[in-house]
């Protein structure tokens, strides 16, 4: 059994090509990943710990409960490259009755939203910023009809209906951020890039944003991998202390 | 005998300093708000810093049946909050929150375990368990105590109210709306039939 995960391990690693080389262009290139809380998976490995429902005694991992935030299955992680120059790009929604399909979505302002009302009656959809007083309306959408809107606005927000509090997605809206939406453990690739320093963000709605500032040179191609977990990203907020008495900045 | 004006003095400035403002007075009315705006938080502030004499406390918040208890918590700022773990079974719960107000992350707690926090500064915060999906709650920060939470209802009175110059506002919960500020001036009467109006923004 252990023979086959190493042999399943190494084909992964194998399909992990690097992008073809550009003259005078480099590329980024990684894995996204996402993991429970350290504390959380440490204890899942310590067998004397009292962690028996959640240990799989085959492969020491995690066993998630219906109850739980599943790590290994999330489909909703994003990375972002911050480019010089961008060609704003469309995003499709989908207003079900009872949510909002996908449910996060990280994008650049500019950017236009197609949404989908299928629900049975008018909605007036607006985003409000989470953390500060950025706002934007819509047009009211008619049930049954689609329409397109652009996001002007930057940060941490979320996309909401006036008529309808399940409808909800939480959006991550960064100028000139091009991104991917991936699952956890998935590949992703940004390449024919100029020579130049670009910020990396990668985020999940409920865990937020790692940052970082990369350097693309030439004919090269870098890889930067990342894994998403509270503290990791608690980490990344520059000059932060996590403990239980310090404030973090 | 020549001390006596300097010790008037002293004591007058003591008094000054450390006797807390008079309560004087309240407010009531009504919000005028659409049927879409359930629930808000209806507060006052005032720049005379009046809550210097109000003892920090602390709050308890349950871990139980794999959620937070309760989900909506309203505090001053300075207060404390205490999660406890009091799951029957053996469940693990993680505290986190990447809200500005304040970032923290309290680690994994065993069952029977608590973890306390304090917090200096207004604003609302969101935080997590990041072991369990269903489990989130907010906590709003106040700079004092004179507020009132509305849940289905319109009638607001918040008493004990030391004079001065004050605002009163409201934390509205549906993000489309705001409260309109109003200012008021407390004196040792009774404001009544103030009407807060909370608009779209």
């Amino acid at each position: 059994m252990k023979y086959l995960f190493l042999l399943t391990a190494l084909l992964l690693f194998s399909c992990t090509h690097t992008p073809e080389i550009i003259v005078d262009k480099g590329a980024v290139f990684g894995v996204l990943s996402s993991d429970a809380h350290p504390s959380f998976t440490n204890k899942i490995r310590d067998k004397s710990s009292s962690a028996d429902d959640y240990r799989d005694e085959n492969s020491q991992g995690v066993i998630y409960h219906d109850n739980m935030v599943n790590y290994s299955q999330l489909n909703e992680l994003y990375v972002g490259l911050v480019l010089p120059y961008y060609t704003p790009r469309e995003h499709h929604l989908f207003a079900e009755p009872e949510k909002m399909s996908p449910s996060s979505l990280a994008l650049s302002s500019g950017d236009m939203l197609k949404i989908q009302n299928n629900t049975s009656s008018t909605q007036h959809f607006f985003i409000s910023d989470i953390e500060g007083e950025g706002f934007q309306s819509f047009p009211e959408l008619q049930a049954g009809q689609n329409a397109y809107f652009t996001v002007n606005i930057e940060g941490n927000l979320e996309l909401l209906s006036e008529d309808n509090d399940a409808l909800k997605v939480v959006l991550f809206s960064k100028k000139n951020m091009l991104t991917k939406k991936l699952f956890s453990g998935q590949r992703y690739q940004f390449e024919n890039l100029p020579p130049d320093s670009y910020q990396l963000i990668f985020w999940y709605w409920r865990l937020g944003k790692i940052e970082k500032t990369i350097r693309i040179e030439a004919q090269k191609n870098i890889r930067v991998d990342e894994t998403l977990t509270v503290d990791s990203v608690m980490r990344s907020y520059h000059g932060c202390v996590i403990n239980r008495t310090i404030d973090c900045k | 005998m020549k001390l006596q004006p300097i010790t008037l003095l002293l004591s007058s400035l003591v008094h000054f300093l450390f006797i807390p403002p008079l309560l004087a007075g309240s407010v009531s009315g009504q919000v005028q708000a659409p049927k879409q705006v359930k629930e808000l938080i209806i507060y006052l502030t005032s720049d005379n810093a009046l809550n210097q004499n109000e003892i920090p406390q602390k709050h308890i918040i349950s871990q139980k049946d794999i959620r937070f208890k309760p989900e909506l918590s309203i505090i001053m700022t300075n207060d404390s909050i205490e999660w406890e773990n009091n799951e029957s079974k053996e469940i693990d719960h993680n505290i986190f929150s990447l809200s500005p107000v304040n970032r923290f992350d309290l680690g994994l707690g065993e069952k029977g375990s608590k973890f306390e926090r304090s917090f200096k500064k207004n604003g609302v915060l969101n935080y997590y368990c990041s072991v369990h999906k269903e489990m989130e709650g907010k906590v709003i920060i106040l700079p004092n105590r004179h507020y009132q939470h509305l849940v289905q209802s319109t009638d607001f009175k918040i008493d004990n109210l030391p004079e001065g110059e004050w605002t009163l506002n409201a934390v509205v919960f549906h993000r489309r709306y705001k409260a309109e500020p109003i200012k008021v001036t407390i004196r040792k009467e009774t404001i009544k039939n103030l009407s807060l109006k909370i608009v779209k923004r």
